[in-house]
């Protein structure tokens, strides 16, 4: 049953993981405690998701695998030369996903630099705006894609 | 009445450790012996995590594995107030009732 607080978040298990298992040490098995042990993650999980902070942290993340993506479409890009119709139509709108993703990593890098741990927040104007142009990159990647299929 | 943010099992909590310091599980057998409730262990934690944000409660250092947790100066005055209005609810419903 113990293997059960692996399903936890990591901070929440970081912070009340080891506490937790001593008391499961001392409680019986038993159907209703697996249940009360599921309705306790998924609290712990609302929890988490619901916090601004990490809010801040998921949008961070979210824009490592956007850059990772990035990095991806721009080495398969064949040069602007060799392009033609819809190619340079679609290299234009990547090349605008790109600039958007950029300003989007400099905008929220600024607000962190700014109003430190209150940046990772949707509070400060900055912040709003790195969520606004990661919307525009996301238009115009899902643009991009559909213009190459 | 003010409405509570936290829920019975967090109350109990709190007024466990009104008495004294208690880990986990003493709290668990606190509850059980005093109003035969057992909080199952994700209940337990759910509600210390919570108590613990909002600044009511505290882990006390302890040279035990186990930590014991302790109410603060916020979780006393927030449960004093809490148990006055349960109170105020208790007195009305007696009288009404013709309890006393």
């Amino acid at each position: 049953m113990r293997w059960l607080i692996y399903l936890y978040p990591k901070t929440w298990r970081k912070r009340y993981g080891e506490e937790l298992t001593d008391v499961l040490k001392q409680t019986d098995t038993s159907f209703k405690t697996i249940v009360d042990l599921f309705t306790g993650i998924m609290d712990a999980w609302n929890i988490e998701i619901n916090e601004k902070y990490n809010y801040g942290y998921r949008i961070v993340q979210l824009l490592v695998a956007a850059t990772i993506v990035n990095a991806f479409l721009v080495s398969n890009l064949k040069p602007l030369g060799e392009a033609t119709g819809v190619n340079i139509f679609a290299t234009i709108v990547v090349l605008i996903a790109m600039l958007s993703l950029f300003l989007s990593v400099v905008t929220l890098g600024v607000s962190i630099y700014k109003y430190g741990r209150e940046g990772f927040t949707l509070k400060p104007k900055l912040s709003k705006t790195a969520v606004g142009l990661m919307g525009v990159y996301g238009v115009f990647i899902i643009t991009f894609l559909t213009l190459i299929n | 009445m003010v409405k509570s943010k936290f829920s019975e099992p967090s109350l109990l909590i709190l007024i466990s450790l009104a008495e004294q310091d208690r880990h986990g599980y003493a709290i668990m057998e606190d509850i059980e012996e005093n109003y035969n409730i057992k909080l199952g262990p994700g209940t337990l934690y759910g509600a210390i995590s919570r108590l613990e944000k909002a600044g009511h409660i505290r882990a006390v250092e302890s040279l035990e594995r186990k930590k014991p947790y302790r109410l603060t100066e916020e979780g006393h005055a927030y449960l004093t107030e809490q148990i006055r209005e349960i109170q105020k609810v208790t007195n009305i419903g007696m009288k009404r009732l013709g309890i006393t």
